[in-house]
């Protein structure tokens, strides 16, 4: 067991090491689209501004609440852009042209290898600038924080990521089951507007559905509140549980889909 | 005539052979609308007005910008940017229809078909909509609608234009498709795509006031509230302006086909 | 043969379900609520055993089932029904222990990091299939002497020329010392100086690491050159197994008569001796019946001033499309 972890955990950051050298090639690009990543974020937060500009609140979010949620969903956003993104792409692409054939003939678990063997630096910027932003915010807005709001923030922050990674995994799985989709990877990060609105925007069954059947908008909310010291312990266990079996759902499709993988050629 | 038809049905076909990806568009544009309005209704939220806008009228405002977004907007710089660095474009080059051309032919078949779509689904939000708001009344008279659909087609011409100065672009710069986002950025800023002019900041109005891009979704929606009609000025705006890009764009092909064919 | 086999298929088939669209609008239109789907047999009841060691040749056209069936010996695909067995294990069950064991070569796939040498990926490699430091310098150099790729391994894989990656991917997939190979045409786009290294090296791999491989090629030549055996398939079915040269006895119905003649002749006076391929004076070609060959050349040197004769078999390849011709005369 030891050894296996010992092995993931190796070969995790040999990926990382390919992409860095890779991005050493490309440094052009890197900046380039580092740029265009920040100019979202500041668009991003402009675009927010706007809104709250016209009543200085939404769904009972003040201005510096609003900036705790945005500038969460801006360091989550950046793991979507810079992990999630670029390795469903290419499971997807992998299933449609074939490629999967290698990474199934590897003794290592498949599911593991095609989440991590991608990702881009682009978006590291924008990791931190949301966290910037968090901080002065925080500091600004005088809310007081405690070691244990910190924690529970990390812990959530991960709970979030695992949950946009299962969910995305899970549509990029239904790749094995269409003939061929070529956006379907845009289909998650199209949710993105859900996760960075309070929770509280959505009322009746839109409530409902984004909060309790597929709760996108607890993504950023969630982790959010617990900074502000508004977390409901019922709403933070039930995420949690959800997406725990939400993981195991995932593994299970996988194997399942992978049955049904037939490759492209015969 | 008859071939620029056949091209446009050739890609009309090619479109429903991908209809699952197209449906899965239209799906993520209306998600995206009704987040939207649902972040509108809670700015509005016990309120009656904003900004002199009713709840009603903001959330028409957006079904509108869906619609023309849905008739307007472009998107296939991307892969097409990709084709010209590929060097995949010579079967296009050989054809008599020169290259843009073929590329605006093909988008307006993919877009029939999107519109097959995107039209009867936003029809039916807005009449779910209507069930609980008051959308407010639209008058469709003959004149009002010969603006709207005349600045529908301006609205698309400056899209597709954009588009193809990118992948026109992409002859000489590895990450023209990029471009694409300073395009969407522009165009959400300065054309009231993201926000209504009456919300917007004053820099940001006379900006807005100033440039040609509120001829895509700020005036249309006026002129189909009945706020304004367009005046001769606008018209020769218009027309000077997208003479400025169609020229700018028949340069920049005639530069790209002397590189493309000089380098082999 | 003794030895227990190390793969083994009895009975295997493997069907898939593929759609077919009617032309035109109205075609795609109709797809959107009907669809016509057709049951395409990839393999139709093969069955066969290979031995430890043994480099056997899978022969058939585009679309006979080769692939299909490899990817079922690797665990890829799930077999509609047969038992399938490879080292011992259910392929299917995909369990690293297998997959340890053998390698999946694709020439039309590739698994080098485009961007980067081709060491990277050796190493993730290494990583990926737990090779121990000490084996793993001695199998890379091993193979990298072999194949003669000192000075590329280090150089970025997208400036390297096709044959150049070749031999790149051959070592990415054997550093881990597989007992089974499954090489699906390793040679495909290679001229032939490559294609003759490639064979020379699986030759020498087999012998060397005592590897049990099964080779897919378009290319005679190698199979020609390197398996004894020939298992070859069509439409899915298994037509033949056993030696390459067993083929060419029972599919060879022909001999090649190649002729220099002294005189000038009649193209008619030839074709009477048998089936004229080819005649430019003073160079003739004629296919004879394989059991008169000799006669014939006898009945020639008598009745014509001829200054050479040959007597030579059909090339492999003649052979095989023969072989083909049969069975869908039979089909």
């Amino acid at each position: 067991m030891w050894k296996s972890l010992k092995k993931y955990w190796f070969i995790f950051w040999k990926f990382r090491a390919i992409r860095f050298m890779m991005l050493l090639e490309y440094r052009g690009n890197f900046w380039f689209w580092a740029f265009v990543s920040l100019m979202w974020t500041v668009f991003n937060f402009f675009f927010f501004d706007l809104i709250i500009g016209a009543r200085n609140e939404l769904a009972g979010w003040n201005k510096t609440e609003m900036y705790v949620l945005i500038s969460t969903f801006t360091m989550l956003d950046a793991f979507t852009w810079s992990f999630f993104y670029h390795n469903m792409r290419d499971y997807i692409a992998s299933i449609f042209n074939g490629q999967l054939t290698i990474t199934l003939t590897r003794p290592i678990n498949s599911q593991f290898l095609l989440s991590v063997q991608n990702n881009s630096y682009t978006n590291v910027v924008r990791f931190f600038v949301g966290l910037g932003i968090l901080i002065v915010t925080l500091r600004n807005g005088q809310i007081p924080l405690t070691l244990a709001g910190v924690i529970g923030f990390a812990l959530f922050f991960f709970i979030s990521l695992l949950f946009v990674y299962t969910l995305w995994f899970i549509v990029a799985t239904c790749s094995f089951w269409v003939d061929r989709l070529d956006n379907i990877n845009e289909l998650v990060p199209s949710t993105r507007r859900v996760w960075q609105v309070p929770k509280e925007v959505f009322t009746g069954f839109a409530s409902t559905f984004f909060s309790v059947l597929l709760p996108l908008s607890l993504i950023a909310s969630l982790p959010s509140e617990i900074l502000l010291g508004r977390a409901s312990f019922q709403w933070l266990a039930y995420y949690a549980v959800f997406t725990a079996v939400l993981f195991w759902l995932a593994h299970l499709f996988f194997t399942f889909s992978i049955r049904k993988y037939s490759g492209v050629a015969n | 005539m008859r071939r620029y038809f056949a091209l446009i049905q050739l890609w009309f076909i090619k479109a429903l052979e991908y209809r699952a990806e197209l449906v899965v568009w239209a799906i993520l544009t209306l998600l995206n609308t009704v987040i939207l309005l649902a972040i509108w209704i809670s700015v509005f939220r016990g309120q009656t007005s904003v900004n002199g806008y009713q709840v009603g009228q903001i959330m028409q405002y957006f079904l509108l910008v869906t619609v023309i977004n849905g008739v307007t907007a472009s998107h296939f710089e991307g892969w097409r940017s990709q084709e010209v660095r590929e060097g995949k474009i010579d079967h296009y080059l050989t054809k008599p229809i020169s290259y843009p051309l073929q590329v605006l032919l093909a988008d307006i078949g993919n877009r029939l078909f999107y519109l097959t779509l995107i039209l009867p689904i936003t029809f039916l939000v807005y009449y779910v909509f209507s069930l609980s708001f008051n959308l407010g009344t639209v008058a469709f008279t003959p004149l009002v609608i010969a603006q709207f659909i005349f600045l529908l087609g301006v609205g698309y011409l400056i899209e597709f234009s954009c588009a193809m100065i990118a992948v026109l672009l992409s002859f000489w710069f590895e990450g023209a498709e990029g471009l694409e986002h300073f395009k969407w950025i522009t165009i959400s800023l300065f054309s009231g795509f993201m926000i209504p002019l009456e919300f917007m900041p004053g820099w940001l109005r006379s900006a807005v006031d100033i440039l040609p891009l509120k001829y895509m979704y700020a005036i249309p929606i006026q002129v189909i509230q009945q706020r304004v009609t367009l005046r001769i000025t606008d018209f020769m705006y218009i027309f000077f302006f997208l003479a400025v890009i169609f020229f700018f764009q028949r340069w920049l092909w005639q530069k790209a086909t002397a590189k493309y064919t000089s380098s082999g | 043969m003794s030895e227990a086999p190390i793969i083994s298929i009895q009975n295997l088939k493997k069907y898939f379900k593929v759609y077919r669209k009617k032309p035109g609008l109205l075609g795609s239109i109709q797809s959107l609520w009907s669809r016509e789907y057709e049951e395409v047999k990839a393999v139709d009841d093969v069955s066969f055993e290979i031995y430890p060691g043994e480099i056997v040749g899978f022969i058939g056209q585009n679309g006979a089932g080769k692939t299909t069936t490899l990817k079922v010996l690797s665990g890829l695909l799930y077999p509609t029904s047969g038992e399938v067995s490879v080292l011992g294990f259910n392929p299917w069950d995909r369990k690293p222990d297998f997959q340890r064991q053998f390698a999946l070569v694709m020439g039309q796939k590739n698994q080098l990091w485009w961007d980067l040498p081709a060491m990277e990926s050796f190493l993730l490699n290494k990583a990926i299939y737990e090779v121990p430091d000490a084996e793993f310098d001695k199998t890379l150099d091993k193979l990298v002497e072999l194949l003669d790729v000192k000075d590329i391994i280090n150089v970025q894989v997208r400036k390297l020329s096709l044959g150049q990656r070749m031999k790149c991917e051959l070592i990415a997939a054997l550093l881990h010392s597989p007992k089974v190979l499954f090489l699906d045409e390793p040679t495909i786009g290679l001229d032939v100086v490559m294609q003759k290294v490639l064979r020379d090296f699986i030759k020498a791999y087999n012998q060397e690491f005592k590897a049990t491989i099964i080779l897919t090629s378009h290319y005679m030549g190698d199979v020609k050159e390197l398996c004894k055996r020939a298992i070859v398939i069509d439409h899915g079915q298994k037509i033949f197994d056993g030696d390459l040269q067993d083929i060419i006895d029972q599919f060879a119905r022909n001999k090649i008569l190649s002729l220099i003649m002294n005189d000038k002749i009649n193209q008619k006076q030839l074709e009477k001796y048998g089936q004229l391929k080819e005649f430019e004076y003073p160079k003739a070609t004629l296919l004879v019946p394989r059991a008169k060959a000799a006669k014939i050349a006898g009945q020639l040197l008598t009745d014509f001033s001829v200054a050479d004769v040959n007597i030579e078999e059909p090339t492999i390849d003649a052979i095989i499309r023969e072989l083909f011709l049969s069975q869908k005369k039979v089909h």
